[in-house]
């Protein structure tokens, strides 16, 4: 089972380094494979990895496509794509 | 951006003498101060901005890395140093793994955009192949400044 959506940063200082970390987290606690990708460029990465997430260097406003492919495909987008919109759960950090 | 612009030889640790979270970063960000004579923060000051936010997440990432980092009002440029610790050092990392390599990093508030940008060259370079590996089996200060710079060449190619 397949899942995506498209998701902006709104974040005031991008995807960095804690934002990473726990969207890895968040990621990990789901069976499927999760990959992340810059919607501008197709770059694709790993959304499990924190460092991977890092190698998007994605500003505030950056559209990013969350995908997913696993049994809990569905569920694992959709609680990322609310955690990306509720900037990571840590304001404007 | 290259890596050896934003973390200079002078700012590289390459035996960490201490043992925890809060002495790993004070003994980074006082090399980083006699590394770059031209900026003006104190290193307790960088240290405490450091630790507050290291208490809203750690920044100990994935295969024992960690990217500390504040943003500091006072700093004229974006700034970096490098650590490596023989010992375990217990960041609280995402992983629960500990830490044994330390990329510091200090930025002014205006530069939001070369701090991604930063992030960004750092996390390639940790994932190229081997990267860790040869930072963990250089010798000297200047063995490590080798390795950031092979990985600007690489990156180039």
């Amino acid at each position: 089972m397949t899942s995506e959506r498209r998701v902006t940063i709104l974040n005031e200082k991008g995807l960095h380094v804690r934002p990473a970390a726990a969207f890895a987290q968040a990621a990990a606690r789901f069976r499927s494979r999760i990959t992340l990708v810059r919607e501008s460029s197709g770059q694709a990465v790993n959304g499990k990895s924190s460092i991977e997430l890092l190698m998007l260097a994605a500003e505030p406003g950056t559209a990013l496509v969350i995908k997913a492919d696993g049994d809990d495909a569905e569920a694992a987008v959709s609680s990322l794509a609310d955690f990306v919109g509720n900037r990571f759960g840590m304001g404007d950090d | 951006m290259k890596l050896t612009d934003v973390i200079v030889k002078k700012a590289i640790v390459p035996a960490l003498k201490a043992k925890d979270k809060k002495g790993v970063v004070a003994e980074l960000v006082a090399a980083m101060k006699k590394a770059y004579p031209d900026e003006r923060f104190s290193v307790g000051e960088l240290t405490d901005a450091i630790m507050e936010r290291e208490v809203v997440g750690s920044t100990g990432l994935h295969g024992g890395v960690a990217i500390p980092h504040a943003h500091l009002a006072g700093m004229k440029d974006l700034r970096g140093a490098f650590g490596r610790s023989a010992h375990p050092v217990d960041f609280k990392s995402v992983d629960g793994e500990p830490t044994h390599l330390f990329f510091l990093l200090a930025a002014p508030e205006s530069k939001k955009q070369g701090y991604l940008e930063a992030l960004k060259i750092v996390s390639t370079a940790i994932k190229g192949t081997h990267f860790c590996k040869f930072l963990r089996a250089a010798k000297t200060a200047k063995d490590i400044e080798d390795v950031l710079r092979e990985t600007e060449e690489i990156a180039r190619v």
